[in-house]
Formats: C-alpha cells, sequence, structure tokens
C-alpha cells in the first residue's frame, strides 16, 4: 500500500510535467499584435494542462510553472525599460516603486481570494498567475523593442 | 480572475465640441447602463470610460485638455462610490463569517482583514502606477490628464473586480 501511494506520488509531477509546455504561452506571446492577444496568452499552457490533466490539482501545478515563466518576463522587462536610452532617473525610480507596491498588492490580492476560497490552494494560485500576467502584460507595452 | 489593464483611448479628446463654455455636461447612465447590459468581464471592463466620453461629446467647452479631466474625474468618483459601496456591503458580510470564527472548529484568516490589507495596497499601487505612466509620458507639471485617465482606468478595474468577487460571497 505504501509503494502504491509513493508512486501515485511519483507518477502525479511526472504527468503533470509531460502536459506542460511554456512554450504554448512564448509563442503566443511571440505572435501576439495588440494588447488584447497578449492579455490573452495568459494562462495558455496552464488551459493546455486543464485540458489534458484529470486531476485539476495536477493542472495547479502547471498553474504555478507558468506564474514563474511570468516572473521572469517582468524582471526582464523591468530591466529593459530600466536600460533603456530613453528612460532617464526619475522615470527608472517610478517603475520600481510601482513595481514595489504593485507585488504587495497582488501578495494581498490573492491572500484575499484564498481567504474567500475557504483554504483551497486553487483560488491563490489563479489569481498569482492572473495577476502576474496581466502586470507583464501591461509593462509590455512601455517595452516595445522587448 | 481575469483583470483588465486596458489603456482608455483618450482619443476621445479629439472628438470635443470647439464651442468656448464654461462646465461640463456630466451624467453616470452610460457607464450604468453599460454595465447592467454587459454580460461577460470583458464587456463590463469596456464599460470604463463610457461617461467620461459621453461627457466629451455632450460638453461645449474650449479647454479640450480641462474639459476631458473634469470628465473624467467625474467618472473616477462614480466608480470609486461603487467601489466603497462594495466594500462595504463585504465588510458587513464578513462581520458575522468573521465573529465565528474558530467556535465551529474551523480556522481562517478573517477575509475582514485580508479585504482591508488588499485595499490598502491597491491604493498604493494605483498611485504608483499612475505615477508612473505620468512620469513615463514625460507629462508637464499641472498636466493632470494622464493621471486622471489612469485613476479612472484603475478604479473603475478595481470595482468591478471586487463586485465580481462579492457575487462569489
Amino acid at each position: 500500500m505504501r509503494v502504491l501511494f509513493c508512486l501515485l506520488l511519483f507518477t502525479g509531477p511526472i504527468a503533470a510535467q509531460d502536459v506542460f509546455d511554456i512554450e504554448i504561452t512564448a509563442a503566443c506571446m511571440e505572435e501576439a499584435n495588440s494588447y488584447e492577444e497578449r492579455q490573452y496568452c495568459v494562462g495558455a499552457s496552464t488551459r493546455r494542462c486543464s485540458e489534458h490533466l484529470e486531476d485539476p490539482i495536477m493542472a495547479v501545478m502547471c498553474a504555478k510553472s507558468e506564474t514563474i515563466w511570468w516572473e521572469a518576463q517582468i524582471a526582464t522587462l523591468v530591466q529593459t525599460i530600466s536600460r533603456s536610452a530613453e528612460t532617464n532617473e526619475a522615470q527608472a525610480k517610478a517603475l520600481a516603486r510601482m513595481q514595489a507596491d504593485w507585488l504587495r498588492y497582488r501578495d494581498n490580492s490573492c491572500a484575499f481570494e484564498q481567504a474567500f476560497g475557504a483554504g483551497q490552494a486553487a483560488p491563490e494560485v489563479d489569481c498569482l498567475l492572473w495577476m502576474t500576467g496581466d502586470q507583464a502584460v501591461y509593462l509590455f507595452e512601455y517595452a516595445p523593442g522587448y | 480572475m481575469m483583470r483588465f489593464a486596458r489603456v482608455l483611448a483618450i482619443a476621445l479628446l479629439a472628438a470635443a465640441p470647439v464651442a468656448a463654455q464654461e462646465g461640463i455636461t456630466y451624467s453616470d447612465a452610460a457607464s450604468q447602463a453599460c454595465s447592467e447590459e454587459a454580460i461577460s468581464d470583458s464587456e463590463r471592463a469596456d464599460c470604463i470610460g463610457a461617461s467620461a466620453r459621453q461627457c466629451v461629446e455632450d460638453s461645449p467647452v474650449g479647454n479640450r485638455r480641462l474639459m476631458g479631466a473634469l470628465c473624467l474625474i467625474n467618472e473616477t468618483e462614480y466608480w470609486q462610490r461603487r467601489l466603497d459601496d462594495t466594500r462595504f456591503e463585504l465588510v458587513r458580510s464578513f462581520e458575522a463569517t468573521d465573529n465565528g470564527l474558530g467556535t465551529d472548529g474551523q480556522t481562517a484568516f478573517p477575509m475582514g482583514e485580508a479585504l482591508g490589507l488588499m485595499m490598502q495596497t491597491w491604493e498604493r499601487y494605483r498611485d504608483q502606477t499612475c505615477q508612473f505612466e505620468m512620469v513615463l509620458s514625460g507629462a508637464m507639471p499641472g498636466d493632470t490628464l494622464i493621471d486622471v485617465n489612469c485613476n479612472l482606468r484603475l478604479t473603475g478595474e478595481q470595482a468591478l473586480y471586487l463586485e465580481a468577487q462579492s457575487g462569489g460571497f
């Protein structure tokens, strides 16, 4: 019984990893030509997971993985905008302040959704994905060459 | 929860009448009717700015930038009222739940506290975002059009977000 349980634990994450493909979201962003199209890219890789995985808990792992990818996009976008020749010191500082306050707002907003969700993991995970992706798409507007 | 951070088309100012006259003609009706008829989050988000656009069309004012700013400020106040009303309703409904925390054997994070923290950090996020947009646009001191446009967009989005959350409570 214990062996079977361990086997299930082992096969679960592998199944999610097999289905999760961040290239779906990345390709969507590459091809998108407008703000609205880029917004639709948020959650693209996770949507594919949900379609192929019977267990919704597995989709949570996909959402977490995609959130990490969007966080990396934000880090790169902030660096790109800050280091742009067109950005002065005051603008770079304003960007840093906005990002710091956005992060606090995101975390508190998702904690609020978690409180609504009666302790389930998914509401917070879903919220983190959408908010992180949306902020990346927002910043993308200020880094057209990115 | 899908969030919309779209930029309102300030090109609406180009459609403003040129006749010089004091004051603006503003009503909440366009945004209100739009959000009552909307059947999706996306459609409701598109209602943000509807009353300001109508205001610009209806107001015979000479200074188009000033008039645009006044229309945007008026609509921001409308969404702020909706936001405050929803927050008030939520706080009231949370009081009973939060007061009962722990009495039924279940523990949870107090929702009233979670809501308060979110709103507190949202206000700072809104202010810093609008400051960022102002600074990045290279707007001259005293030119508040970018700031008021940003305030309207974010206040409207937050009002719709909280209303959607309260619907699920």
